[in-house]
């Protein structure tokens, strides 16, 4: 299967003119990059772009890759039944909990997506899906490890940055599962309640048929080849990791493209030099956050590089919004909720921050 | 021309994808130039990649290639998904300098605006007593003598690490040389240059600037973004609630940029 067979489904389908508008966008983007790379290679810019933009995807394939393989474990390995066993009962502590989640699997955010991706298709409720969507990247020991590191130990703020993220997940969470209520918030459905894991395909689509009338023939096996199914197992995991990996792969290259021209044409003094204006520092470190696209392990060391110049509230609202909300995430999304889910989460999340380090600000936090 | 869009339709885009990125990935990691980009302690990291694209090639190669049909948005996706491959050919052999430099350093001392506009008449470049510095973690950690890097190993970041334990000595470190656009005069208005080097937490898209002052107007020999060794007397001077670090009586040597250019 390959990820060209993908697209005859994608395009088999209603094709929407957002989605036109994705395909044409993505044609004109990569002409404007092959172009940008072909004419202009020689320049100091474009080098410095050239590093820029191979770092961040160095660095962040290995993750996506785990993350992929983690989608295709769940896929393969783990049922529906299994899995809505472990989901808590209830409105309101499943969301509590999926937002905690990160303390105990810490995944940053180029790897949580395809495994959201799975565990959505298994039966997670779409809002505590997004709740540790958000609250994985934001509130795991390893983001509360290089804060503290960032800040020299200071923390106060690395409390504030954990109990904000979480507190955000669970508040948008909540607020998307009510502004969406009776709307399709996945872009695809779960599968269907008595299908079982997946043994033996590798294809793109969602599973709505039944275990029993597609996986017939690995039922009879199950009984005398154990190894054999494990094998099959294995091999339709790592089908499903590739099909993951090539099915968000493309939008995380756009993502740390744009991220690598930000980085390498934007002067980081001029989003701080508006420091005096009150509120003013917030909007913009969260626009510095969406347009630099940095890994939730390393944007402290960023915004603590700054702490001189900007005040608390400033410094909370970048390492609050980068976690859950940048151009390479806003576009890996797409690979899970609908254009309308997408859009509703966007609002809430930069409404969410703002407000939050408006009310840090007004408290104290904007000195 | 049947021919030609048969094989067109026949090939598994996904293969080469991952093709390309295994032999790219495997070469950067087997010839070390993966400290260009990532910070070595990392370097785990990107083998399980190459190892995970090595199964995903296998795993590809098993599928059925009949069931293959290439539109145009899996050629499109293909070329967005190698396209950071022909960004490393160029990135071959460049490393951050002065423009990165130029954007990304705002959390220096030294480069405030309000020092800007102070130093041309307040400082002085005399150097603070050694009891009043308090630049950095010293406070918080009492470093071992054992960890205190040799006087001939010393980089910039270790003097921003540990400023007491070097404060009045004679030091050499290295690092790329600013001088065209100065952010901090002396007292006659004459520009005083600095070093830097990047310092990388996890990829060079985090790598930001450290930099030290060196208290010299003699740069005439030099050019912007040369590498260079500078040997002098570390001091610092006070600015406002700030400390800068100062090489005094510097003496200059040009080098060649060095096997790491980062620092981690």
């Amino acid at each position: 299967m390959s990820m060209a067979s993908i697209d005859i489904k994608e395009s088999a389908g209603t094709v929407s003119w957002l989605q036109r508008l994705g395909k044409t966008g993505s044609m004109f983007f990569v002409i404007g990059a092959y172009l940008l790379l072909f004419i202009f290679h020689r320049s100091e810019e474009v080098k410095t772009l050239s590093v820029v933009f191979f770092s961040i995807m160095f660095e962040a394939i290995p993750f996506m890759l785990v993350g992929s393989l983690i989608g295709g474990v769940i896929e393969s390995f783990v049922s529906r039944e299994k899995l809505l066993k472990v989901v808590p009962k209830g409105r309101v502590l499943p969301i509590l909990l999926a937002a905690a989640l990160g303390l105990v699997l810490p995944v940053c955010e180029c790897a949580i997506v395809p495994v959201v991706h799975r565990l959505c298709r298994k039966g997670l409720p779409p809002e505590a899906a997004i709740a540790y969507l958000l609250g994985g990247p934001a509130v795991n020991p390893v983001v509360a490890f290089s804060t503290a590191l960032a800040y020299k130990f200071d923390w106060y703020m690395v409390a504030l940055r954990l109990i904000l993220g979480y507190f955000l997940a669970v508040v948008i969470a909540l607020v998307v599962k009510r502004l969406l209520a009776g709307r399709k918030i996945l872009i695809a459905e779960p599968e269907a309640a008595h299908a079982s894991a997946c043994s033996c395909c590798s294809h793109g689509h969602a599973h709505t048929h039944s275990h029993e009338q597609h996986h017939g023939h690995t039922h009879s096996a199950e009984k005398g080849h154990k190894r054999s199914e494990l094998l099959t197992k294995l091999k339709a995991c790592v089908n499903h990791a590739s099909e993951d990996f090539i099915g968000a792969g493309h939008y995380l290259v756009i993502g740390a493209f744009i991220a690598a021209l930000a980085q390498t044409f934007l002067d980081r003094s001029f989003f701080t030099s508006f420091s005096a204006v009150p509120l003013l520092p917030v909007v913009m470190m969260m626009l510095l956050a969406i347009l630099l696209n940095l890994c939730s392990e390393t944007d402290a060391f960023i915004i603590a590089s700054m702490r001189g110049l900007l005040p608390v509230s400033a410094q909370l609202a970048f390492m609050l919004t980068g976690p859950i909300f940048d151009l390479k995430l806003l576009l890996m999304y797409q690979r899970i909720f609908s254009k309308r889910t997408i859009v509703c989460l966007s609002i809430t999340i930069l409404l969410g921050v703002f407000g939050l380090c408006a009310l840090i600000e007004m408290l104290g936090g904007g000195v | 021309m049947n021919s030609l869009k048969k094989l067109y339709q026949d090939i598994n885009w996904k293969i080469l994808v991952y093709t390309f990125w295994f032999t790219v990935m495997g070469k950067v990691v087997l010839s070390g130039e993966y400290t260009a980009f990532l910070r070595p302690g990392f370097v785990f990291v990107a083998v399980l990649a190459v190892i995970s694209l090595l199964v995903f090639i296998v795993a590809a190669c098993s599928e059925d290639t009949r069931s293959v049909h290439v539109n145009k948005t899996g050629i499109v996706r293909t070329l967005i998904l190698i396209m950071p491959l022909l960004y490393y050919l160029n990135a071959q052999g460049t490393i951050l300098g002065a423009q990165a430099f130029a954007k990304r350093s705002t959390g220096m001392p030294v480069i405030s605006e309000e020092v800007n506009t102070a130093t041309a008449t307040g400082v002085t470049l005399e150097p603070e007593t050694s009891d009043s510095q308090d630049i950095n973690s010293d406070s918080i950690f009492q470093i071992p003598d054992e960890l205190v890097p040799d006087l001939s190993e010393l980089t910039i970041i270790d003097l921003y690490d540990m400023p007491k334990k070097f404060l009045g000595k004679t030091i050499t470190v290295s690092g790329m040389l600013h001088k065209d656009d100065p952010e901090i005069k002396n007292q006659e208005g004459a520009a005083i240059p600095l070093i830097y080097r990047f310092v990388i937490t996890c990829c060079a898209a985090d790598a930001l600037p450290v930099a030290i002052l060196i208290n010299t107007a003699n740069m005439k020999e030099y050019t912007e973004g040369e590498w260079v060794e500078v040997s002098g007397i570390f001091e610092t001077i006070k600015k406002g609630e700030d400390n800068i670090p100062v090489i005094n009586k510097p003496v200059l040597k040009k080098i060649p940029a060095p096997q790491e250019p980062y620092l981690y």
